[in-house]
This record gives structure tokens, sequence and C-alpha cells, in this order.
């Protein structure tokens, strides 16, 4: 989703607009690993608003616990970047820290218990209008449910999918398993979500 | 009101709108970047799991114009040879071919092998005594297995007569008094008699019923302080630490279980400490990745590395870790395979949600599989029942999955002997044979109970090449001690599942990748150098202990590694005070029997003094993640020899390495476990534990 530099953002010279996302990801983390600070900051920047987003929705729309779980995330991937191999994106990657640190937040609690959303509107897009807000609230409400809902293994792929903006390709790298088994996961996921909605949308 | 308009949920996920992060965030996260930024690793795109480390491994071996991974151990190509990433600087790792027989055939101790072999059997002290001048002076890196090696003391099937001297104080280990049931025999390695710990294996023996018959509930716990009732353990003791000069040889059998980690987790998780006999060390060990790479050519890699322990008084003692890592085989060259799953369907499934945990775990793995993998289905109640022959038909095989449902009691004798009859007849002569057990472990009716079970399975593995996995669910009325010895005689490895993610981890990753086993009857002896090594422990694999005369007795059953399967064995040394610094501190052997050729191989891999690292600091992360898990196994199960050990001192190390390894959630995890295990263990009256 936001891998392209945000508007107004200073872009370093050495990637260009155009260049593919994963050979900007790249030459950002070439230069941190020269120790220039200012990739550092463009890469929080480029990332931090896809994190968040995916956390809050994660969170059930908490935007208090997923600003802390942006924080935590960041935390433990500039200790982990050192052992960032490449494998997939840098993104996807940090979408596999944001979701364990939701993981780990949610098991705090001794025991691992099925997820629920919470309740809570998922905050709307501020563009909509109050009609349309309303409506794409109680969907959206229903369809997190359902997203958290969801095994496992199927509600990270879709989250890093959909939420996180992550290609089948980069999630099944990330995962260590095929594209095949991750799209099949989509489709089963897509079913669950389908039938947890019949009767909602219109 | 169902609508004819098709929900379309993915363009509804798409849509989802996005929340803004407050203004404030981005500050924050700018001030939290460190001081000194970190390096990430060189961006080589570097797919490491899976069918795609194959890929990439193909790729690369394709570009050095060493096509055909596949290689054919024979004769001609005695110094077959796999070459370790350049930066790892490791030795080269020997191959030698013993025309090998079948399984029961003596080896011929001299052939191929020659007088390179250093000693089978047992060093008499004298020639222990002798070696070591001659070993300093020969240069190591050109003839590394150009030793003077001592007489054989023993025939190759003569009785065990080891002689190991337990060294340092008597360890009082706290054993399960009601082991009794256990009757310790002859030739006790160090053997565990009233406390005395030492060894384990051959000399503790139990016969296979007892710990069914006479189980250890629970172990250090009282009955009715038991989180779950009727869990079977075995305890088998704990390795004693061994004088060089009085053995310089430690042998025994692989093991790529990882069932007691994920029994733990599931005791901790639920706020409980796990009894110790459910600690299994090396199993714990092997739980965890350790970035270890297949090979570029040949069967295996072998590491070796070492470094100061910070759980050992003293600067002279070393924690070692050796890495056998097994070549990964392209998904689309693996063998099609015919596994026959035998699911307990009895009312103990119903507990805790098993049986749907095995249905949503099977659903899982079919869509891994190939296409001309097939699939059959039998299950077991009070009888067993074929439910689907072997099919590449994916909905029949989904359906019957999604239509078992609990009912009456486990006949599992019955269910895996119909399992195994229905793999047999649908066994396919060139591909993968596999029956996977998935069960709670109870078997409770039944003519013969395990003993007979074990047998069946033991012989299947031996005659029709069908191995067994497995699969351990649910905890109250489990049985780990059967379901770990069914795996152990049926050539093949035992899991335990307590959640999805847990699933997903051993019917994708494990299942799937390792299905073509690579290598049978895998044994492994270390030999150290007395000149440089004082005392030597191996850590974990009590019960797979292998007399030394005997690694080189091919009929022996040792341990089976699938494709990609990385094995790690850690040690405990103690270097002499005058001991120099250049040279081998010990050589690691490996020998199994090539599945694809039959043929039996023996690898050696040097661990050179030289790539010892000087400090806890400079070590290699895999060295001191698996340092880590083995301490916290240790003090876990209370062994003697991390009886000093504190989980506090564990979970602050860890915690400081487990950043860099945040992105494996299997890594991160344990941090968690770890906090979890120190808080139980201060909060339980550390009397009422040490009083049982």
């Amino acid at each position: 989703m936001s891998t392209m530099p945000a508007a107004g953002e200073v872009v370093p010279v050495s990637y260009r607009e155009g260049m593919p996302a994963q050979e900007q990801e790249r030459a950002i983390l070439e230069r941190i690993r020269a120790g220039d600070r200012a990739a550092a900051e463009t890469l929080v920047e480029r990332t931090y608003a896809t994190v968040f987003a995916s956390l809050a929705r994660l969170c059930g729309g908490d935007r208090d616990l997923a600003a802390d779980l942006t924080q935590e995330t960041y935390r433990k991937a500039w200790q982990a970047l050192p052992g960032f191999d490449g494998r997939a994106r840098f993104s996807t990657w940090l979408y596999r820290i944001a979701y364990n640190a939701f993981l780990n937040h949610a098991r705090r609690p001794l025991r691992a218990v099925p997820f629920e959303g919470r309740d809570g509107p998922l905050s709307a897009d501020p563009g909509q209008s109050a009609e349309e807000a309303l409506e794409s609230s109680e969907v959206s409400l229903r369809l997190g449910r359902a997203v958290l809902a969801l095994p496992d293994d199927l509600r990270f792929s879709v989250t890093a999918r959909f939420w996180a903006g992550q290609s089948v390709a980069d999630i099944a790298r990330q995962e260590g398993v095929s594209t095949v088994a991750i799209r099949k996961r989509l489709r089963r996921a897509f079913t669950t979500l389908e039938a947890a909605l019949e009767g909602v949308v219109p | 009101m169902k609508s004819n308009a098709k929900i379309d949920v993915e363009k509804m996920l798409a849509e989802t709108p996005a929340a803004a992060p407050p203004e404030d965030l981005l500050e924050k996260l700018r001030a939290e970047i460190p001081e000194e930024l970190p390096k990430p690793a060189v961006m080589v795109p570097a797919p490491s799991r899976g069918w795609m480390k194959v890929a990439a491994a193909l790729l690369l071996a394709g570009a050095a114009g060493l096509i055909g991974y596949r290689v054919t151990l024979d004769s001609e190509r005695p110094d077959a040879v796999e070459l370790p990433p350049a930066t790892d600087r490791e030795p080269l790792t020997k191959t030698r071919v013993t025309e090998g027989g079948p399984a029961g055939s003596v080896v011929r101790e001299e052939a191929p092998v020659g007088k390179e072999k250093p000693a089978v059997a047992k060093q008499t002290r004298e020639a222990a005594a002798k070696a070591p001048s001659n070993e300093t002076l020969s240069p190591p890196p050109s003839a590394p297995a150009k030793r003077v090696v001592g007489e054989r003391a023993v025939e190759p099937l003569a009785p065990v007569t080891q002689k190991v001297v337990v060294t340092g104080e008597a360890p009082l280990v706290e054993l399960d008094r009601k082991a009794a049931s256990s009757s310790v025999e002859g030739g006790v390695p160090g053997g565990v008699v009233g406390g005395i710990a030492g060894g384990t294996g051959p000399g503790f023996t139990t016969s296979a019923r007892a710990p069914i018959a006479a189980p250890s509930t629970g172990g250090t716990r009282e009955p009715n302080d038991a989180p779950y009732g009727d869990v079977f353990f075995k305890e088998y003791g704990t390795n004693p630490f061994v004088d060089t000069d009085d053995d310089r040889l430690s042998t025994f059998g692989l093991d790529v279980d990882t069932g007691s980690y994920t029994v733990a987790r599931r005791y901790l998780t639920d706020g409980n400490l796990p009894p110790r006999e459910a600690i299994r060390v090396e199993e714990f060990v092997n739980a965890f990745s350790y970035g270890d790479r297949p090979p570029a050519r040949g069967d295996f890699a072998i590491r070796a590395e070492a470094a100061p322990t910070p759980f050992m008084k003293g600067d002279l003692y070393r924690v070692v870790r050796f890495n056998v890592r097994g070549r990964v085989v392209d998904e689309k060259d693996r063998k099609p395979a015919v596994l026959t799953f035998v699911v307990d369907v009895s009312g103990s499934m119903r507990m805790e949600n098993r049986l749907e945990l095995v249905k949503r775990a099977l659903g899982l793995l079919l869509d891994e599989l190939k296409s001309s993998d097939r699939v059959g289905l039998v299950v077991y109640g009070s009888e067993a029942r074929r439910i689907l022959d072997p099919t590449a038909d994916r909905e029949a095989i989904r359906d019957a999955i999604d239509r078992l449902v609990p009912e009456g009691s486990t006949n599992a004798e019955q269910g895996l002997r119909m399992g195994y009859e229905m793999a047999a007849r649908f066994r396919s002569r060139d591909g993968i044979n596999r029956v996977v057990l998935c069960s709670d472990g109870v078997a409770n009716v039944g003519r013969t109970g395990p003993a007979s079970i074990l047998q069946l399975i033991e012989r299947e593995a031996r005659e029709n090449d069908i191995e067994l996995t497995t699969v351990g669910f649910g905890m109250g009325n489990y049985n780990d001690v059967l379901m770990e010895q069914l795996a152990n005689k049926g050539d093949g490895r035992y899991a335990y599942v307590d959640t999805l993610e847990e699933a997903r981890r051993i019917f994708v990753e494990e299942l799937t990748g390792t299905l073509q086993t690579i290598a049978a009857d895998a044994k492994i002896q270390v030999e150290f150098d007395p000149s440089v090594v004082a005392r030597w422990r191996l850590i974990g694999y009590e019960n797979r202990d292998i007399a030394d005369e005997r690694f080189r007795d091919d009929s022996v059953d040792a341990g089976e590694i699938g494709a990609g399967h990385s094995v790690t064995a850690l040690y405990e040394i103690k270097l002499k005070e005058d001991a120099s610094r250049r040279g081998t501190a010990a050589t690691v052997r490996l020998r199994y029997r090539s599945k694809e050729t039959g043929k039996v191989v023996e690898l050696e891999h040097d661990l050179r003094l030289s790539d010892v690292a000087s400090s806890w600091e400079s070590a290699p992360r895999g060295l001191k993640l698996a340092t880590l898990v083995a301490e916290f196994a240790e003090v876990l199960k209370g062994n003697y020899w991390a009886k000093d050990g504190d989980l506090a001192e564990v979970l602050r190390r860890a915690r400081r390495l487990s950043p860099e390894l945040a992105s494996d959630e299997r890594s991160a995890e344990m941090v968690t476990l770890v906090e979890r295990a120190e808080r139980l263990k201060r909060s339980v009256d550390p009397k009422s534990r040490e009083e049982e």
C-alpha cells in the first residue's frame, strides 16, 4: 500500500521515482548499513503509517494500543535488523514483527485464546460522508471481527495481504511456504469471511 | 437474506479504511532510532525455508557448474565434499563410503576405510595417552585423519564393556524415586542409580511395557498437584562429564524429534512447570533453527563451532555445537508420497477440541501436497475403520476429514495395524511411504499392548520401508513415552502439536519439507583430542546412546533424517590448561545409510581450535541461541550440571539475543516461555520442589 514515498517526503538521492519499491528499500538499507541516519528516518517515515494502520486493524481500532505496538515493532525491528536476510521484502518482514508483537500482546494473559474482535468502530476514512461512514463502519466492524476470528495462518496471510499491502509472493517468502499455499489460504479465508458477512452486506 | 450478488470480500478487505497514525507517533519513532545504527545483513534475496531453499541452492549450484545436486556417493568420488558458504571458513567435510550391506550385515571395518580410521573400539588408557604427542605434531589441515589409533580392545560386536568415569562430585540429581520400575542393567555408562546421575540409554532400560504400566505420573509433583491427569513421561537420566583420558569417544543416534519442547510449552502456557521427565534437552535444542545452511553438494553439511560458555564457572569451559544439515530436495523432485493417516477419534480426542485441531492440521497439509501425492485415512475409536484408501482426489480427502467425529474408546493397536496394512497394500515402490499417527497417545484397548505395536512398526519399517510419524495432540491423559517410542521404532519422527501455529510448523514446514528421508540409521561419533580436551559432556540425547564399539555396526537402529532436516548436538567441554591454541579439539563423524544408493557413508569434520570463539559475545548467533535453549531445558529439568543455573540469567541473555531473532517466531516465543517459567519457578516454594 503505502510503499511509495508519501507526498512531501524527502526522497534520498539513491533511489528514484519509478524505481521498484524493493530496490528502493534495498538502497535505503544499504545506506543504513553505511551509518546514514537520514536513511533510517526515511525508512521509518515510509513504513510507519502502514505498520500503524495494520496494527490498528488487528487491535480492533484501538489506536492507543496500535501506537504502542508500533513503537514496540520498531524497537524490535532495529534490534533485529542485523538478522534481516532479504529473503522477503523489508516491509513484509516488518509486518511479521508487527504481527508477532500483536500476537504477543494478545497472548499475554496466560492462555492463548481465540481472538475476538473488539467492540468499537474502526476509524473511518475522514473523506467519507457521514452516511457512508456509518454503513462502512458497520461492515468493517463485522469484517474486522471475522478476520480476527480466522485461524492464525489464514489470519496472517489475509492481514499481510490486505491490511499491510504485501504481495502474495513476499508473504510466501516470509513464511517459507509456496505462493500456491498462500493463495489457497486466501481463498479459504474469503469463503469463511463471506459466510460471516452474509446478511450484513446488501 | 442471501443476496444473489456475491459478496466481494477481497474488494472489501482491500478497501478497509486505514486509520491514520497519531500525530506524535512519527516523532516518537524517530527518537527511538538507535544511536548506533544496526547493520542489515547483505541483501541477497536468499529464500531460506522449505523448497525455496532448494531453488536457491539449485541456482547457486547450477551457477557454479555443480549441476546435479543429487550427488551419487560412490567409490569413484571418494572425496565428495560439501562446500559450506565461503564466509564460514569451515574445513572440508570428508566423505568416505563403505560398501554398505543392508542392515544386519557386519561392517567391514578395514576395507575402504583403512588405517586412517580412528579406533572404533574404546581406547585404552595407554593408547589414549600415547596419541596426543603424535596428534599435536601432525599438521591438522592437510591430514586431519592421520591419527595414531589405539588398538582395538574390543571386537565390534562384543558386549558393552564401557568404562566411563564420572568425574567431579557425584551429581545429586533428585530423580524420581518412583523410577524403581526401571531396571538398571550391567554396563551402565555412569548410570543413574539411586540418585546418582550419569548415564543413560542402554544401561537404563525399562521394558517397553513398563512406562505404560508403571508410569511416573507427573514426576516431580504429587499426583493431586499434577496439572493434567495421567500424563506419561519417562526419565532417562542425565549424561555425565567424562574424562577424555578415559573415554575420548561419544556416540549416539541422531534425533530429529521436537515433541518435548512443544509439550513443555503447553505446560508453561497453561501456567504449570513441566515435570522433569517431560524434558528431553536435545528435542528443545532441535526445535529451533540456527540458520545452518544445507550442503551445496552431497547429503549433509556438517558444522562445528564453539565458544566460552557463560553457564559454567571457570574459563576453561567451552560449549560446542555440532550441526548436521541434510540436503534439501526440491519439491518438484520429491518422490511422490503415499501418506496414510491414522487418526485417533476416540472420546478423549473430544477434549480440548483435539480432533478439530487434527482436522485443521490435515487441511493445512493438503494445501502443500503435490498432485501426485496420495492420502489415505484410517480412524480408530473402539474399533478401527478404513475411511479412505489412498487417493489423490483432494475433494474426497477433504470431505473425509471434515466428517471425522470423536467416538468410543481407544484401540490404537488396531488403528495402527489397519494403517500399516493400508500403507503396505498401496505401497509405492519408488515413492515415499509414511504412516502418520495423530493421537493423544493413549492406547487403552487392544489385545497385546504397546509392545506388540512396537514390534509391528519395527518390522514394517524394516521390511516394507514404511516410515512412521507420530504427532501428539492434547495433554490430559497424554502419553509422551508411547508416542516417542513409536516414532523411534518406526524410523520416524515425533512431534507434538498444541496450537494451530504448531500444526502449521509440523504439517506444512516439517512434514512436507522433510518428507523424503535421505539418511537412515544416522549415528554420530565425536572424538575428542585428549591433549586438548580434559573432559566432555554430551547435552541431552540420553535415550539415544549407542556403544562406541557399535558406531560402525550398521545394524544398529539409529536416527532417520529427512531432506532439509537440521540436527544439532551440544557438548560442554573443559579444555586442558596447557592445551595449544592450534590444531583440532574434536572430530565429528556422521555415519548413515544413504536412502538413495543404499550405501553406508561416513563423513567427518574437525572442530579446530582456531574456530573456537574467544568470547561469548563474539560467538556465532546460532551457538548462542542453542546454548540458551539447552540451558533453559536443563534448568527446567533440574539437571545436576545446571544446578547453579538460573532462569533469570537465561532470560537476561535471551532478551539480549532475541531482538536479533525477532522475526523468527519461535525464538521470540522462547523469551516469553523463559519469562513464564522463571515466574512460575519463583512462585513455587523452592523447598516443595526439592522435597519431592
